[in-house]
């Protein structure tokens, strides 16, 4: 260092600390921080519970053999608000087609707004169909919010080798509008939900809690509920490890910050990790080795390595994440939007130990007018080695429509396979197929409604309707067609 | 006040609506975005909430908060401390996010910058003395050292900007 030294006068100190500290205030701060005091005058923490006690409420389902027709929650400890999964149901009704496992996690919240990214989506009269998370062979699917507001989820098991699918739970309560599978073990017996209620463009009256379900021969026994979020709080995502002994969940709090936490089964206890302050935290997913997390963070990927509380790693990016996943336990596959213009699309392999890309690969194509970067806009095979993509084309006379896309995530042009609408794609665990539901199947009458799902097989690009889903109808009873 | 430690929210509301903006500029003084700014003050406003029935002097309220606040904000920014950024390198058709830093304007940006080097708590003492102007035994009590302890942390932290500053200058 060369030079004299450089000395400050309290004047200049002063201005700089005002300058840095002239900020606009929120206007909804004053609010958040009351309704938090108003409904949880003993809790404190703005965010999820801390280690040792944000678990200490356990909520217990009385089931019955074959139905269960009534549940009772006890809470525990501090003076909450009461829970709003009310109800769990078992109906012992077989769907009359087959569904496919589709290992795809894909959650789009059933209502008009993305739960994942807090965007308000196109509004809607009818109700979406969320594909759950899957593990091998297993998927669920959710059917959402009935025009009336009347909410009930339908909860159903799937598996790829079996001809029947499930209704396993039927999931209502007061105050509820979102019931999503998120998270399922390969059995079938073990799954978590995300249920509560998020409103569009009021954060602070959101609030959206973690479940474990226990489903024992096809009936669910026991619903724990795992997180006690504060209004404005939401439970984005959550994820058991590979081991099954943390489960990971991912909150984005009513400000624009967000926090990941990892939970352990055995103990209960529960540790906030560093690094997405001040952005959303959105889907997460574990290495395969149990090791990392890697989480959405704003338009950040954050890697988090639970072995050491000290080695958090932020893959900064100045794109927009459309998905990631796993290759091996260090590399992780990225597709980002590289830009608004036509089609830019870059898939990376980055080294997260080395902080380094080993593989890039960008494609421009004017037949894709922009990507959409919503949660389940993109996924990744199985084998990481294609995406599959809902995008915007423009035909010549300048009507823009959605379309899927098929992009080898290691080189070529992207596919167009799909040209109608379609809501999230999912894959087959071999990678031979896709599911998506089909929303030109909704009817004219938007008390009624009916989607279907469809496989499209990849190798032959024929398509096979494999179910209709149940009709609703505005009381908020559920019948089969 | 009274109202407010017996658990009225509204009393409490008003309460905090009264000192918000100044609790909001003195975060944000201390921390580097609006956003950690925000949950630094509702993590104090929470707290004050909590304990608001057993504070004795309610003429320390102001003062107590203030320390609430500055505890908050040094958290924040101890956790955020362990985040390595690892820098990745830059796309051929856009720059990486970290590949450039803005230019000093004037001598103001040029202290922000170096502020922003500081460990949390040299930024608190700067803040609450030369933007805040407390005495220093609240500042003592603040941040819990000595009186005289206070003096010779400010000097070194006006130290560590002016290296800072002559750092970034060569």
């Amino acid at each position: 260092m060369s030079g004299p030294r450089h000395s400050i006068t309290d004047e200049a100190l002063e201005r700089a600390l005002i300058r840095k500290a002239t900020r606009p205030l929120d206007p909804r701060l004053l609010e958040v921080i009351t309704a938090n005091a108003a409904a949880t005058p003993q809790v404190h923490r703005w965010r999820g519970p801390s280690a040792g006690t944000g678990t200490a409420i356990a909520w217990i389902i009385v089931a019955g053999i074959v139905t269960l027709a009534g549940v009772v929650f006890a809470a525990a400890g501090i003076g909450r608000r009461p829970p709003d999964l009310g109800t769990v149901t078992t109906p012992s009704v077989e769907a009359p087609s087959v569904v496919q496992a589709s290992p795809s996690r894909q959650s789009e919240c059933a209502t008009a707004f993305d739960v994942r990214t807090g965007a308000a989506m196109s509004p809607t009269d009818t109700p979406e169909v969320t594909l759950g998370s899957l593990g091998a062979g297993l998927g669920v699917y959710e059917v959402g919010t009935d025009p009336s507001g009347v909410f009930a989820a339908e909860i159903w098991r799937v598996r790829g080798s079996d001809p029947t699918s499930r209704r396993i739970a039927t999931v209502s309560g007061d105050g509820l509008n979102l019931a999503t599978p998120i998270d399922a073990s390969a059995d079938g017996s073990d799954f978590l939900l995300l249920a509560g209620r998020v409103v569009p463009l009021a954060e602070q009256q959101s609030c959206v809690d973690l479940y474990r379900l226990v489903v024992k021969e096809g009936d669910p026994t026991d619903v724990e509920r795992l997180t006690s979020m504060l209004p404005g709080q939401v439970v984005t995502d959550a994820a058991y490890s590979p081991e099954r002994d943390r489960i990971a969940y991912a909150v984005r709090c009513g400000q624009p910050t967000g926090a990941v936490l990892i939970l352990d089964v055995a103990t209960s206890q529960t540790t906030e990790s560093p690094g997405c302050e001040g952005q959303w935290s959105g889907d997460l997913e574990w290495s395969p080795d149990g090791r990392r997390i890697a989480v959405r963070c704003g338009q950040d990927i954050l890697v988090l390595d639970t072995s050491s509380e000290d080695a958090e790693v932020r893959v900064g990016r100045s794109l927009s994440v459309l998905a990631f996943t796993w290759t091996d336990d260090r590399h992780l596959e990225v597709a980002s939007v590289t830009s608004s213009g036509p089609g830019g699309l870059r898939v990376e392999s980055i080294d997260v130990v080395a902080g380094q890309i080993s593989d890039t690969w960008a494609v421009q194509d004017e037949a894709i007018d922009w990507l959409t970067t919503s949660y389940g806009a993109g996924t990744f095979s199985p084998d990481a080695k294609r995406i599959v993509l809902r995008a915007w084309t423009t035909d010549p006379d300048g009507n823009g429509s959605q379309a899927g896309f098929l992009v080898d995530a290691v080189g070529g042009l992207p596919t167009e396979i799909l040209s109608s609408a379609m809501g999230p794609l999912g894959w087959s665990p071999d990678g031979a197929y896709l599911y998506y539901e089909d929303n030109s199947a909704i009817t004219d009458d938007p008390s009624v409604g009916r989607l279907t799902m469809t496989r499209l097989e990849l190798a032959s690009g024929s398509t096979l309707t494999i179910t209709e889903l149940p009709s609703w109808t505005l009381d908020g009873v559920w019948r089969l067609p | 006040m009274a109202r407010a430690r017996d658990g009225d929210v509204v009393a409490f509301e008003a309460l905090v609506e009264a000192r918000l903006a100044r609790l909001h500029r003195t975060a944000c003084a201390i921390l580097d975005n609006e956003s950690d700014a925000a949950d630094a003050v509702q993590d104090a406003c929470l707290s004050a909430w909590r304990e608001l029935p057993k504070l004795r002097d309610v003429e320390a309220f102001d003062a107590w908060v203030s320390r609430v606040l500055v505890n908050s904000c040094r958290m924040l920014l101890r956790r955020r401390a362990r985040v390595h950024e690892v820098a990745i390198a830059p796309h051929h058709d856009r720059p990486g996010p970290g590949s450039v830093g803005p230019e000093a304007s004037n001598e103001l940006d040029a202290i922000i910058r170096a502020f922003a080097h500081l460990d949390p708590d040299e930024r608190s003492l700067l803040v609450l003395h030369h933007l805040r102007h407390e005495p220093l035994a609240s500042i003592a009590a603040a941040l819990h050292v000595p009186d005289g302890t206070v003096k010779s942390r400010l000097h070194a932290a006006r130290a560590s900007l002016e290296a800072l500053l002559t750092e970034d200058e060569s």
